[in-house]
Order: C-alpha cells, then sequence, then structure tokens
C-alpha cells in the first residue's frame, strides 16, 4: 500500500513540476484502457503479430533446451533469428518464458500493451529534453493516439500490420533521442545514453538507423562545440558499438548475403515500398492530408488512385476515415516553427521533419541519399515513423503557440474573461480529447479479433503433422490464407520453408515458394533439393498476382533506382540447365542471379525439369584437392580471386582431365571450356538423369543439435541440408571434417563420395559472434553495474 | 574576430543545414507541382541483361491519362531516327522481336506534358535459357 502511495505521491509530483505530462499520461492510460482486452492468452489476428510470436517461441524453445538462442534455430530470411530485425523484443518475451514459464503469448500481448502505453509518456520526455514546453509536449505526446496513416506508432499500425516490435522501439527511439540532447548540453553521461542507444538499437532495425541519422541530424542543426564534447561523444560512440555489437555486425553480413529481398524488388517489380514517393506524389500525399491522416476508402474496389497509392505506401488500407487535423496541425506547427528556428528545438523538429519527407522521395529521386548509410535499403513506409516523430512535436509546438496566441488575445482584449475563458478551453480540450478517444475506440472495435487457442487445437490435426518427421515441416497445400495457423503450427514447433512475406533472401526468391504452391512443381523440387515436407502457406501467390496487377496502375516507381546495391556487383548471368551437381565458384551478385535464372528456369519448364545442383563454393574460399572431390564439372564465374597456388592446383586438375572447368572468361594456365549455351552442346556430355536416388537412415537430428545420417550413394553426389547456409555450418563424412557448400540456391550441402557413408551436420556459432557476443554481455553488465554503483552512491548521499 | 562576425558564423552554423534542407524540399515539391514529374523508366533497370526474348518495358508517371510515345534505338543511335517508336495509353510496352547480344536505348515522352523521360538502356543476353 505505502508503494502505490509512494509511486502516485511522485507521480502527483511530476505533474505539478511538468502539467504536460498529464496530458501524457491520459494519453496512456487510453491506451492501457483500450488494449485490456489483449491482456490474454489469447492469439490476436494482428497482422505480423502472429509472425513475431512464432519467432519468439522459437527462442523461449532454445533458451528452455539450454541451446544458444543465437543460432539458426529457425530461418527469417535466412538469417538467424536474434539477427533478424528486432532481437529485443523476442529476447524479452523469450527469456521471460523461460526464466518463470508465464505464457509466452500472454507475454507478447503484456508487451505490445506495455510499449505502446509507455509510448506516449517516452515522447512527451523527449520533446522536453529537446526543449518544447511541457504543454507543447503534452499536446504532442497525446496527438500521437490520432492513427496516422496505417503506419508508424499508432493502433492502427499494430492492428493492421502487426507492427509489435517496433512499439517498443518507438519508446527506446526518443528516450534515446531525449537522452542524446541532454548529452550535447552537458546535463548527461555517455554510459546511461548509449544504454538507451543500445536499447533503441535493437529494438527494431529501423530504429537502429533512425537512432544513427536523428542523432547525427541533431548534432548538425545544434550549436554545440565539437572540441567540448569530443571525449564525451567518443567514448559514447565506444560504449554504443560494445553494446550492439553482438547483433550489428552479423546483422549487417546477413544483410549482404540474405536480406529479405522480395522477389517483386529482386525483379525489379512493381512494389513502391522500396522506391519512395516521386515528388509529384509527395505533394498529394502530404497535401492533401493523405500521409498524415487517411486514405479515404478501403478495400471498397472503388479507391482513386491516389487512396490506392496511400493504402500502397503503408502496406495495406486504413479502417478510419477523417478530416485531415493532423496535417492541418503539423503544418501549422511547421510554419509556426520557421519562425522560431533560432530555438534548438523547433530548428531540430523542422530539419527532422523536412529530412524524413526528403526519407519518403527515397534514392531513386534524391541521388544523395545514397551517401547515406542503409538509406537505399530503407522500406519508404518504415520512414513514416520517423515523419510521425518530428510531425507530432511539430503539431504539438504549433498547437501551443496558437493557444498562447489566443490567450493574449483574450486577454488583451478582455475577451471571454473569467469563467468563459475556462469554459471556452476546457470545451475545447474536451471535445479534441473525445474525438482521439472515438478515433482509438473505432479501431480497437473494428481490429481486434481474439480466438481462443483451443479453437486451433481442433481445427488442426497437430499430431498428424508431427508424425511427419524432421524437418519439421509439413507439405501442406491449403487454400485459405490464415495467419494465425501458420503462427499456431509455429507454436508447436513447426515451421514454414518460405517464411512470412513469402521472400527469403535474394537467393531463395519468392519464386521458390511460388514454386511450391504447385504440387507437381514442388515435388521436383523437394526431389532435387532433399526437403521432404513443406508448410506452404497461400499468401505467396497472392502476393504476386497483386503485384501483376498492380503493375499496370500508374503509381509505379523503379526499385531502387540506379545504383542500388543489388545492381552494384557484376552483373553478367550464367545460364545453365544439367542434371548433375556442378561446383560453382562465385561471389555474392553472381550467386545470386545464377539462382536466380535457375529458379525462372524451373518455374517455366513444368515437369520437363532436370536441373543441375549448382554448389556454390564462396569466391576468395582457399581451394584444396578435397574441395573439388565428387565433382566432374566446376564453374569459376569469378576467378578474380584465386591465389597463384589456387592456379597452379586448378592447371592440374584441369590438364589431367580429372574435372571440366568451365569459365566465361579464360584463365591464364587453366584449361577452361566456354560455358555451353545450347542444348546441343550439353548433349553427350556427361550430362544425364541423376539416377537412382541414394538412400538416407537417420542416425540422429534434432533442431540445435547434430543432424546425422547414414548415407548409401550409388554415385558421387551432393547431399543437401534443408537449411540456410548461414555461417558456422560444420559437415563431417564418416568422422572427418568436410566442406559445408551452398547448394541451389543457399541450402546447407557437402559432397559425398560413392557407397555408404555416415554424414554429420552441426551448426556452431562461429568464432567471431562469440566474441562480439561476450564483448557486448561484459558491456552490458558493465553498464548495469554503473547504474548499480550510482543508485546506491545517490541513496547513502 | 569582431562579435557581428562571430554572430553572423553562429547563425550560419545554427541555420545552415534546416534552411538547406527546407530549399531542397520545397525547390524539389513546387517543381514537382509546377511541371509534374517526367515518366521514369522502370523496368528494365538502367544497365539491366534480359534473359527473356520478349522484353517489357515499363515507366511510371503521375500523369496517367497521358499518351505515350516510347522511342527505342540501338545504343550510339539516334532518338530523333529511332529504330521504333510506338504510341500508347499504358504504361507499359511489350516488344517481341530483338536481337539478343545487343544494348538497347529507350525514352518515353508524356504527350499530354510534354516532359521526355531519362534515357534507359539494357542488353538482351546472348544466352539462352536451356531445358
Amino acid at each position: 500500500m505505502s508503494m502505490v502511495r509512494l509511486l502516485l505521491s511522485r507521480l502527483v509530483k511530476w505533474i505539478r513540476n511538468d502539467p504536460g505530462a498529464s496530458l501524457a499520461w491520459l494519453a496512456s492510460l487510453v491506451v492501457l484502457v483500450t488494449t485490456a482486452p489483449l491482456f490474454g492468452v489469447t492469439m490476436n489476428r494482428a497482422g505480423d503479430d502472429l509472425y513475431h510470436l512464432a519467432n519468439e517461441i522459437q527462442v523461449a524453445m532454445a533458451i528452455k533446451r539450454g541451446q544458444n538462442p543465437f543460432g539458426p534455430l529457425d530461418i527469417i530470411f535466412g538469417t538467424p533469428i536474434l539477427k533478424f530485425y528486432q532481437p529485443l523484443f523476442y529476447l524479452i518475451t523469450g527469456s521471460l518464458h523461460a526464466l518463470f514459464g508465464f505464457n509466452i503469448v500472454f507475454l507478447h500481448n503484456a508487451l505490445t500493451v506495455l510499449a505502446f502505453a509507455a509510448s506516449p509518456l517516452a515522447l512527451h520526455w523527449s520533446y522536453r529534453q529537446i526543449g518544447l514546453s511541457s504543454l507543447a509536449s503534452g499536446l504532442a505526446a497525446l496527438l500521437t493516439l490520432a492513427s496516422v496513416a496505417a503506419f508508424g506508432n499508432s493502433y492502427e499500425a499494430y492492428f493492421q500490420a502487426g507492427i509489435v516490435t517496433q512499439s517498443l522501439g518507438a519508446v527506446f527511439f526518443p528516450l534515446f533521442i531525449g537522452a542524446f540532447a541532454q548529452l550535447l548540453k552537458g546535463k548527461r553521461g555517455p554510459v546511461s545514453t548509449s544504454a538507451l542507444f543500445g536499447l533503441a538499437f535493437v529494438s527494431h532495425a529501423i530504429m537502429a538507423v533512425y537512432a544513427v541519422l536523428s542523432g547525427a541530424l541533431m548534432f548538425l542543426v545544434g550549436d554545440f562545440r565539437l572540441r567540448r564534447l569530443f571525449w564525451k561523444l567518443a567514448s559514447f560512440s565506444i560504449l554504443c558499438f560494445v553494446l550492439v555489437a553482438f547483433w550489428l555486425v552479423p546483422f549487417i553480413q546477413h544483410q549482404e548475403r540474405h536480406r529479405p529481398v522480395p522477389d517483386l524488388v529482386a525483379r525489379n517489380g512493381t512494389t513502391i515500398w522500396f522506391t519512395g514517393l516521386s515528388p509529384s506524389q509527395l505533394d498529394q500525399q502530404l497535401f492533401s492530408g493523405r500521409l498524415l491522416d487517411d486514405a479515404k476508402v478501403l478495400h471498397s474496389g472503388h479507391q482513386g488512385p491516389a487512396d490506392a497509392l496511400t493504402d500502397r505506401l503503408n502496406i495495406m488500407g486504413t479502417l478510419t476515415l477523417r478530416m485531415p487535423f493532423v496535417t492541418i496541425l503539423v503544418l501549422l506547427g511547421f510554419f509556426l516553427a520557421l519562425l522560431h528556428l533560432h530555438d534548438f528545438a523547433h530548428r531540430f523538429l523542422v530539419s527532422g521533419f523536412v529530412f524524413s519527407l526528403i526519407m519518403l522521395l527515397g534514392p531513386d529521386d534524391v541521388g544523395w541519399l545514397y551517401w547515406i548509410p542503409f538509406a537505399d535499403r530503407i522500406q519508404v513506409f518504415r520512414a513514416v515513423y520517423l515523419v510521425e516523430f518530428f510531425a507530432f512535436g511539430l503539431a504539438g509546438a504549433g498547437l501551443k503557440i496558437v493557444f498562447d496566441g489566443l490567450r493574449r488575445f483574450f486577454q488583451d482584449h478582455e475577451f471571454l474573461t473569467g469563467k468563459k475563458k475556462k469554459v471556452f478551453f476546457s470545451a475545447a480540450a474536451v471535445s479534441g480529447l473525445a474525438f482521439l478517444f472515438y478515433q482509438v475506440g473505432k479501431l480497437v472495435y473494428v481490429h481486434v479479433d481474439l480466438r481462443d487457442m483451443s479453437a486451433y487445437e481442433k481445427l488442426y490435426d497437430v499430431a498428424k503433422y508431427a508424425r511427419a518427421g524432421f524437418p519439421l515441416r509439413v507439405y501442406d497445400y491449403y487454400k485459405r490464407s490464415d495467419k494465425r495457423r501458420n503462427a499456431y503450427m509455429s507454436y508447436k514447433g513447426m515451421r514454414s520453408v518460405c517464411g512470412h512475406w513469402g521472400g527469403v533472401g535474394p537467393l531463395v526468391t519468392m519464386q521458390v515458394c511460388t514454386y511450391l504452391q504447385s504440387p507437381l512443381k514442388s515435388l521436383t523440387l523437394a526431389r532435387h533439393l532433399g526437403i521432404g515436407y513443406y508448410l506452404v502457406g497461400y499468401h505467396q501467390d497472392k502476393l504476386l498476382r497483386t503485384g501483376m496487377k498492380e503493375s499496370k496502375k500508374p503509381f509505379v516507381r523503379l526499385a531502387y533506382g540506379r545504383g542500388h546495391y543489388l545492381f552494384k556487383d557484376t552483373r553478367a548471368h550464367y545460364l545453365w540447365a544439367a542434371s548433375r551437381p556442378i561446383l560453382v565458384i562465385a561471389n555474392n551478385a553472381q550467386w545470386f542471379y545464377l539462382n536466380r535464372s535457375w529458379i525462372q528456369s524451373m518455374a517455366a519448364s513444368n515437369d520437363r525439369l532436370q536441373p543441375a545442383t549448382f554448389v556454390r563454393l564462396p569466391a576468395g574460399v582457399k581451394l584444396s584437392p578435397n574441395t573439388f572431390s565428387g565433382f566432374e564439372e566446376a564453374l569459376i564465374l569469378d576467378p578474380t580471386r584465386i591465389s597463384k597456388h589456387e592456379k597452379k592446383l586448378l592447371a592440374r586438375i584441369s590438364s589431367s582431365n580429372e574435372m571440366a572447368i568451365y569459365s566465361v572468361t579464360p584463365i591464364k594456365g587453366i584449361k577452361t571450356k566456354p560455358i555451353p549455351t545450347s542444348r546441343k552442346s550439353l548433349t553427350g556430355s556427361s550430362m544425364g538423369p541423376v539416377g537412382e536416388q541414394p538412400k538416407f537412415r537417420k542416425i540422429s537430428a534434432r533442431l540445435g543439435g547434430p543432424i546425422t545420417y547414414e548415407v548409401t550413394m550409388n554415385k558421387p553426389g551432393v547431399v543437401v541440408l534443408p537449411e540456410i547456409a548461414v555461417d558456422g555450418w560444420q559437415s563431417s563424412l564418416d568422422g572427418s571434417k568436410t566442406t559445408v557448400l551452398e547448394a541451389g540456391p543457399d541450402f546447407v550441402s557437402a559432397v559425398v563420395p560413392k557407397g555408404r557413408h555416415v554424414l554429420c551436420f552441426r551448426w556452431r556459432t562461429p568464432r567471431r559472434e562469440e566474441l562480439l557476443d561476450l564483448l557486448s554481455i561484459m558491456g552490458w553488465l558493465g553498464v548495469i553495474t554503473w547504474f548499480i554503483v550510482k543508485k546506491t552512491g545517490k541513496d547513502r548521499a | 574576430m569582431s562579435l557581428t562576425a562571430k554572430w553572423i558564423a553562429a547563425q550560419v552554423r545554427r541555420l545552415a543545414i534546416p534552411v538547406l534542407l527546407i530549399v531542397y524540399l520545397t525547390l524539389k515539391l513546387v517543381s514537382a507541382l509546377i511541371l509534374g514529374d517526367a515518366p521514369e523508366p522502370q523496368s528494365p533497370p538502367d544497365g539491366y541483361e534480359v534473359q527473356t526474348p520478349e522484353v517489357r518495358m515499363v515507366w511510371h508517371s503521375t500523369d496517367w491519362t497521358s499518351l505515350f510515345v516510347v522511342k527505342i534505338i540501338e545504343q550510339g543511335g539516334d532518338f530523333d531516327h529511332p529504330l521504333l517508336e510506338k504510341k500508347t495509353r499504358s504504361n507499359s510496352l511489350s516488344l517481341p522481336n530483338l536481337d539478343r547480344g545487343r544494348v538497347y536505348c529507350w525514352q518515353v515522352e508524356a504527350l499530354k506534358s510534354g516532359r521526355m523521360s531519362r534515357t534507359a538502356c539494357f542488353r538482351l543476353s546472348p544466352y539462352r535459357i536451356v531445358y
């Protein structure tokens, strides 16, 4: 009881010192009340929410089993789970579940609600630290209740798109911005600021980018002396790196190799998410009120092009219809702030707002954005969050200026004095609040759709799938798209090969997933890749079809524009078709194009398919005689990173006719053959049907543990493990270490000679990542110790 | 340095970035408002190699009511004497009979606004997909 009294007295003290905070608390309370139905153990249907839940379950399972949760327990776009966009949310819920046994669905829902509820408070604090007044900050925080389009940190973002993990970022990002402003003003030290930066950074990848960009912008527009701040900023930067190193370095590496690029984009398709608005479109979206408010019609099929564009920009349709009051407030705030540019807060908000709008234009319209790291990789809809952060600040500042002006006007003209003035302002405040509550209530009413977990037990015979054995993939072709079903299957330890959004990286493109929609093709592919079972969703195909339709619409922009990183590397296409394993020495870009061509040819050729198994050795990896054992052909696409010593080895192999070496360009000293480009040149070569299938007998196979099979091969061949070939996979054959290769497109594989052998695959955290993990753990322990020592010292004082 | 010069230097340091950003965006938005967007070649991307024998050229334009003129030349050619010139109301055009191994460049003009797109080039791959 005394604890509650203490908390209440602190709250009252806070509000007395900072009256605007009452508005932020009010917003927070509204969030808690309206999302109360979520405080349970039922799964909501909100967009990606379920997908994140499935990931959290995987992390919790790993922690429970004592396995490394940083490993590839589940593969999301070819990325180990904690190196995906949002490790913090997963880590919190997964750890709490594993340590205390709380229901993970409850933890997931509770953390979501708490993050949303804390967001207005964090924003209020942030705006205060930047330098906005108490009332302006409170108004800005309250305004966050208004759903801005379908993205950003709004109810609609959560209920429509399941922006769960970003909601955690929406707490830590403003907190970091506020703390960084304090650091630059000399009011805060580097330790707590870097801790907040670290939390914002790992809460969501996009928050990492925004934290860096906004921090840099704040420094540039402020009147801060670098010389005075140098040591503080240097220690802040070093500490920041230490705290986020465990995620940052592997994440960037995975982005390079396995970035989730929907195939539509990889093929320069028609999605606007990666290209941004054109200047005309931004004019239209911003000034018509669609950007900061909503599109006019939802899913009625009768949307005009401008409204359809809003919904495409925001991933999906919105459900509310309102006057563009947020737009009006923001633009009012913007123009009024222009008159106050001498003030740091206004200067920062104006610059940030303009910069975030420029981000919406994307690098295809604004060439210099290519100079900003990762600017060409940010999905445009995510920039809406940054727009919101600055827009709400401007709206709050603008409202405050209007209030002050009205108050002065009333005073000067002795208009509405005394009680009347109070009534006027109270009525205005109440109607504004009522409008916001109406908006929120409407959204919750429309969106919340809870279903009891037991319903799934009845609907789906999980045991049937569990009996399917390793790998835990179930081939189950169904017509209806049901995200809850996918999440439920994950909850039961099953996962989808194609994962969410259909695309699994530039190599395993959406086309593979689409390919799997056809039972005939999927069987061929499955046999080819050695995958036993799939759990396949329907939505990938739907996405593709929608994409095709969209290509006829006018609002279509060049994907990434010129100079996108996907197209910066060697552009050549190498086309091949055969039916035997072929060793390919290629760089990432070449491998990407090779597989794309391969997949496209598979998709086009129906049951006549006899594809080659391309097995890749990344260019630059050291070659040895063992590398080539089991292969009759090798294709060298990138000879630039072959050393002199390795060239000698290749020269010996090619001259002794042990192996045919194909190359695009002649390599000095090596007998190479040109790449066959027609059916005729392949006829009569050694390329024929694979022959009798190899036999596999499982010895041990468990998720996260060694996967051991007894393999009987009728001839040398490649054995494919249907896991994405991220760093860390090791293999052994009859107890001796063998090279792990990537087999079409990027699955783990190893060459096995003729006869009966014991083949074992195992994943271990790469040494470099272990060191980074250790560095970050030490960093966080240091930060926690620092806080405890500081707190103890304060209490003593 | 005099106090005035110091004050000016401080103001420039403070305001340079915000002013540059505001001016840049304003120019972009106002020019787009007045002139409209030129059509933007979208696919195949500039410098891309096309595998399929049929090339589908797609462009973006905010002016979706316009009639478009698409001009194609072989690399090094002259757009005044194009290999092919076609009018369409759609935002795409498919060409089935281009020669493999050659580089083609194309432009689109929106007749309504008179705005011409930038030039985009693609190479038709000499390799065929073998099944």
